[in-house]
């Protein structure tokens, strides 16, 4: 297969808003900056799909309360000292992006404000969706001269000393062409992931697949609250539909089979815009306890609210008109979904955007999302910034390495392999029994035997399917390697699960049901070791606000 | 199908094989052509981008694939011991 060598400063993976904020950062600085995406660049991952807000704080607002706010959120599994920098710069960044000409929604001269899921201080702002955005975005990139390269999936990390894991730091990676099957090789003094975060279907992007966050984790990198699997609530109809925070935040109510606002008995405080967490355990409670379907009501809704509305989630109202939805006439019957681990958890990432292996940035949805309490778009947006500016100072510190060409080529061996069978499970086979174990073996309402029985499971596949994955085309090839990276971090999920035994966040445990602030203020960390992944725990470090 | 393509519409500008984030689009005959539908995320990205009105979402996808008839987990362990 041809190759292709690249060489560059920084490398950034991933072309959501925390890699386009990267590379634009390095570019800027004077970085020779590489953007490689598998979804084209501005129009892929969460970035794409999201729901129109951005959490924003400005400098007269209350920092102390929205940080409070946020470590509530969050039950505590935030560093606080990051979380503080997020919600300090998101100003800034903001401001970046208007000049750019990201369009926000304004009544007069001031943003229109609301207070999205979960929030009693903080306040979001709206735009006019994910789409417009990152048009921006893609197009400041390219203004700032780094090289774009679309359809790329980068499959794995390339070390000084040739091992995964390493013992020495990052120097590139490999990856191929989803539509030629071309293989690539990065050399690259400084390396950011910002591949999004790991999920399977539902309300979770298709291309979000963990990639990064497998890859970091084979090459020896810490990661953190893998225990956190969000869920959310979606319509039944339609589980990848986005606007949580603003139709919430606009007074939707939810209901149950006897026309209850079940909310009041769960969360009596801020009833529909509880945390994101509480709304999908709630959900979830009432469906099994047989008091489901649910429904989404906004019959009450304003004209002027429901036209903002349409505004800032285009998609979701075209969405709504095709299956003959009218939001101020009909109910809408929603469930608890599958989110991801967007809302927290992913490589460990210290304040400046370092991970724990040297040469390795990380940003937004792939990081361990330390700033759980605040909503995704503004986490990826002030690290991604953040981690270009590091990478930048790194790499200039660094000659280019030569590369271990056994490593390259034992690597470019595991791309193309799957091509080459003529018998074999294809990729869907083993995506669908992964979905199925994630719902009901992991699940919104947890269980130690049920996760053991996952992570046995998945265990199982990782050992006695994956490897024997067959692919028709370089579309399937891609699909194999996704699946491979979903089965990883799946098994990490459930057993990162196991090891919390308290109910915390998106760990809702059945079998210990209440939160033990005495006990468990810590993170689930977990490294590769060998060929198997150590899982261990460490206290958290509460420097700003205290439960 | 979720994705559909009126050709008739279709110019053949390439923009939604550009963006679709889940490559599910390619051309075929200097037309969009939805060649992976089980990739599709029912996302709207090509419905929106596309300024022909051509293309057309019906949220679907991911619903219909968690219906679809299925291997059991021991199919697809046995793959490989019976074939
Ligand atoms: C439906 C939905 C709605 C949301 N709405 C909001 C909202 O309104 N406000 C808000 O603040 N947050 C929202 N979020 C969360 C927010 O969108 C994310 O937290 C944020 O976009 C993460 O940005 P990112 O750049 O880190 O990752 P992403 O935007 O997910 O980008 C990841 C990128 O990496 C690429 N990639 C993946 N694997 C590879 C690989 N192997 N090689 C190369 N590239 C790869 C992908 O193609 C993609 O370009 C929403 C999320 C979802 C799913
Ligand atoms: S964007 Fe519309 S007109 Fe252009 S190729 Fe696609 S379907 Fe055809
Ligand atoms: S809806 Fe999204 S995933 Fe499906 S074809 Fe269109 S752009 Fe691709």
């Amino acid at each position: 297969m041809v190759q292709r060598s690249v060489g560059c400063d920084v490398l950034v993976i991933g072309g959501g808003i925390a890699g386009c904020m990267a590379a634009i950062r390095a570019a800027e600085m004077g970085a020779r900056t590489v953007l490689a995406s598998k979804g084209p660049v501005g129009r892929s991952g969460s970035s794409v799909v999201a729901a129109g807000t951005y959490l924003y704080y400005s400098p007269e607002e209350d920092l102390q309360g929205y940080l409070r706010d946020a470590c509530r959120i969050g039950h505590f599994l935030d560093d606080q000292e990051m979380e503080e920098e997020v919600i300090r710069e998101c100003h800034q960044r903001r401001l970046d992006m208007d000049k750019w000409g990201v369009e926000w929604d304004k009544e007069g001269a001031d943003f229109v404000r609301k207070p999205g899921l979960g929030m009693t201080t903080m306040r979001n702002c709206y735009f006019h969706g994910g789409r417009q955005m990152m048009s921006v975005l893609r197009g400041e990139v390219e203004r700032q001269g780094a090289t774009i390269l679309d359809r790329l999936m980068v499959t794995d990390l390339l070390t000084s000393d040739g091992q995964h894991p390493t013992r020495g730091r990052v120097v590139g990676a490999v990856g191929f062409g989803a539509r030629d099957g071309r293989f690539y090789v990065f050399e690259a003094k400084a390396t950011v992931l910002a591949s999004g975060d790991w999920g399977i279907g539902e309300l979770h992007p298709g291309d979000n697949t963990g990639d990064g966050q497998a890859a970091a984790m084979r090459a020896g990198a810490q990661m953190r609250n893998m225990d956190q699997l969000g869920f959310s609530v979606a319509p039944s109809a339609f589980p990848s539909m986005p606007g949580l925070h603003p139709l919430t935040g606009h007074g939707a109510h939810f209901l149950n089979r006897l026309g209850e606002r079940f909310m009041a008995g769960y969360h009596p405080e801020l009833m529909e815009r509880a945390p994101r967490a509480v709304l999908a355990q709630s959900m979830a409670r009432e469906i099994k306890d047989g008091r489901g379907p649910v429904y989404m009501d906004c019959r009450h809704l304003s004209r002027e609210d429901l036209e903002r509305l349409a505004r800032i989630l285009p998609h979701t109202f075209k969405a709504f008109q095709r299956l003959g939805i009218d939001l101020a006439r009909d109910l809408v019957e929603y469930m608890p979904v599958l989110y991801g681990n967007g809302p927290s958890g992913g490589v460990r990432v210290g304040k400046d955007c370092r991970t724990t292996v040297e040469g390795l940035f990380c940003a937004g949805g792939a990081s361990d999302r330390m700033y759980a309490g605040v909503p995704g778009l503004t986490g990826a947006s002030v690290q991604g910034w953040k981690a270009g500016g590091t990478a930048f100072h790194y790499a200039a510190g660094q000659a280019t390495l030569p590369l271990d060409q056994r490593q390259v080529m034992d690597l470019e061996k595991v791309i193309h392999q799957p091509l080459g069978r003529v018998e074999g499970p294809a990729p869907k086979e083993v995506y669908c029994q992964v979905r199925d174990i994630v719902k009901e073996k992991i699940g919104v309402l947890k269980d130690g035997e049920r996760l053991a029985q996952g992570a046995e499971a998945l265990d199982r596949l990782r050992r006695e399917v994956v490897p024997y994955l067959r692919a028709e085309d370089y579309h399937g090839l891609m699909r194999t390697h996704e699946v491979r990276n979903i089965v990883e971090l799946g098994e990490l999920v459930a057993r990162a699960s196991l090891e919390r035994k308290e109910s915390r966040y998106f760990n809702y445990r059945e079998d210990y049901p209440q939160r033990d602030d005495v006990n468990w203020l810590k993170w689930v960390i977990a490294q590769t070791e060998g060929h198997e992944a150590r899982i261990w725990t460490e206290d958290i470090p509460l420097l700003r606000v205290k439960p | 199908m979720t994705v559909t393509v009126d050709k008739a519409r279709c110019t053949g500008c390439t923009v939604c094989v550009q963006s679709c984030p889940s490559d599910v689009l390619r051309m075929k005959a200097s037309k969009a052509h939805v060649a992976y539908p089980e990739s599709c995320t029912d996302c709207f990205t090509c419905e929106l981008d596309c300024t022909r009105e051509a293309l057309k979402v019906v949220p679907g996808t991911i619903l219909a694939r968690r219906n679809d008839k299925r291997k059991t987990i021991e199919e697809v362990f046995l793959w490989h011991t019976t074939a």
